[in-house]
């Protein structure tokens, strides 16, 4: 079963995670989703996690993989972060290597600011 | 002072019941901000036991918890492989977050465990590891 559903926008792809827990049960086919997007050329990406919940070191982990695969060639925006997995970014510091939006609306209005 | 008992097969869907388990419990004692976070702990302890632990043999997952006034204990038990001795490993994170390839991709969760919770302890006798984690309350206030 998919662990995203995409919308493509007009200059990003919208990635919204359906899972409510992004965890070591589904890191690994997030992952590989996420890779096979990034892959075809996707390399600008909203990651809308206003449904997650819960995220664990091996969820945040990949979230970590999707942006160095991005690399230099575009970006990540990260949009919907619940409170309690916010906590995941700020302790492990992540806050300050992800550019992050309260929504995916406000994240696609900064890339056409840009 | 409340005492629970939590074991089941080792694997992804029994660590999410146990998170979940855990977070509920604790809400008696602390914060829902602090109850999410000690989930987080038990979550990393239990995938560690799950992914390394039980790496090549099945085995179960066993949990007590005791919430005190003063304390919530969290231990997790398994008969699997024993960790390596803690000074082989790391409960840092260090990083520069402007450099890319100094992301960490994994190994954040020996660093969140020792975060989140005040005490951390490791030990093995007899077949049995046992990681116990301790979360100490700030006495004299509810909640």
């Amino acid at each position: 079963m998919a662990t995203i559903s995409t919308m493509k926008a007009a200059n990003a792809i919208v990635v919204t995670v359906t899972e409510k827990r992004l965890d070591a049960k589904v890191a690994v086919s997030f992952k590989d989703e996420m890779s096979a997007l990034i892959n075809a050329g996707e390399t600008t990406v909203v990651l809308d996690l206003s449904n997650v919940g819960f995220v664990d070191s091996s969820g945040l982990g990949a979230i970590v993989t999707s942006l160095k695969l991005i690399g230099r060639k575009g970006d990540l925006l990260v949009a919907g972060v619940k409170d309690d997995v916010m906590t995941m970014f700020t302790l492990t510091r992540m806050d300050r290597v992800f550019q992050m939006f309260p929504t995916t609306e406000d994240a696609l209005n900064s890339l056409i600011a840009k | 002072m409340a005492l629970l008992h939590l074991s089941g097969e080792a694997n992804f869907d029994t660590v999410r019941l146990v998170g979940m388990a855990i977070r509920a419990v604790c809400t008696s004692a602390v914060s829902g901000a602090e109850a999410a976070q000690i989930e987080l702990a038990v979550v990393e302890a239990s995938n560690n036991i799950v992914e390394h632990a039980y790496s090549n043999v099945q085995g179960d997952i066993v949990l007590d918890v005791e919430i005190g006034e003063e304390k919530i204990v969290i231990a997790l038990h398994d008969t699997g492989e024993t960790m390596p001795t803690a000074s082989q490993q790391s409960a840092d994170l260090d990083f520069d977050p402007m450099n890319l390839d100094d992301l960490p991709e994994g190994g954040m969760g020996l660093f969140l465990m020792t975060s989140i919770m005040d005490e951390r302890a490791y030990t093995s006798a007899n077949g049995r590891n046992t990681l116990t984690l301790t979360k100490l309350l700030r006495g004299g206030e509810n909640g």
